[in-house]
């Protein structure tokens, strides 16, 4: 099994899910065999989480939507 | 291949494509205001950007990412265009910023702060304007694979053609950007713990 270490090495990449299913089995099974590696990445995730959640609460104004449908329709012509 | 060497109806597709990059437009607005600061800046932005994406639709591959395609004329356009008009004295590195903030939490906290209320409850009592108030500190190009990796969802792959830079600085820069994120709020979480503090003790 890999040590803490190297399993935090990984920490981004498995919450980006850009490892190889091989490697986010192994970081799996790490997380679930031990506990303060799970703190560690359970905060990480839950802070990405928050950014993103509050970033997503914007949303674009109605009268820049209408003047892009706008723009959309002189191109067509 | 290109619209352009298609067989199917072009005007029907073309409006398709319109259509579709269309319905990105919340990502691309909440983008442009973290990039720009302020809504009016952000708006223009991302009017310049469907202005050029229209005009040069027919350069874009059909079956390809819409999506990233627009993010990609957009961030263009906030290097070439707004950041040139709009000078904001920002830094490009986190290198001064790190060694500010780890001093700043030094000085602040002291010793270690004991451990006396749950990362969930801090977490929970984050509101909208701290996050705001961290990312807004970031760098720009810091702040960018932020957005596009952790708000918007873009592979790390796609990350690196919005941007054109290497995976590698996407992955660099997304580890210190987050790390450095994540040290702000623990920050706040002194506050936090201060206050809880100074509530008990009073």
């Amino acid at each position: 099994m890999r040590r803490c270490e190297e399993i935090a090495a990984l920490l981004y990449q498995y919450i980006d899910r850009e490892l190889s299913d091989e490697e986010y089995r192994e970081v799996r099974q790490h997380l679930d065999e031990c506990p303060p590696c799970k703190d560690v990445f359970q905060l990480e995730e839950n802070v990405l989480t928050v950014v993103a959640k509050c970033c997503r609460n914007v949303s674009a104004p109605q009268n820049l939507i209408d003047r892009v449908r706008r723009l959309s329709a002189e191109h067509t012509e | 291949m290109t619209l352009s060497d298609t067989c199917c109806p072009e005007s029907t597709q073309l409006q398709e494509i319109k259509d579709e990059a269309i319905t990105y437009i919340d990502s691309l607005y909440r983008t442009a205001v973290r990039m720009t600061g302020n809504a009016a800046d952000a708006e223009d932005l991302v009017q310049d950007t469907y202005l050029r994406a229209f005009r040069s639709i027919e350069q874009f591959t059909p079956g390809t990412n819409l999506r990233a395609w627009l993010f990609k004329i957009q961030t263009n356009s906030f290097i070439n265009e707004y950041r040139k008009r709009v000078r904001r004295p920002r830094n490009t590195s986190l290198d001064d910023v790190e060694e500010y903030y780890l001093y700043n939490h030094l000085v602040e906290s002291g010793v270690q702060p004991a451990k006396s209320i749950t990362e969930d409850e801090i977490l929970e009592q984050i509101d909208d304007a701290d996050v705001f108030r961290a990312l807004d500190e970031l760098p720009d190009n810091f702040r960018q694979v932020v957005l596009l990796a952790d708000v918007e969802g873009f592979a790390y792959r796609e990350i690196a053609d919005i941007l054109e830079i290497p995976v590698g600085t996407v992955m660099s820069r997304l580890h210190r950007a987050r790390k450095r994120l994540k040290d702000q709020l623990l920050d706040h979480r002194d506050q936090i713990e201060s206050g809880v503090k100074g509530q008990n003790d009073a």
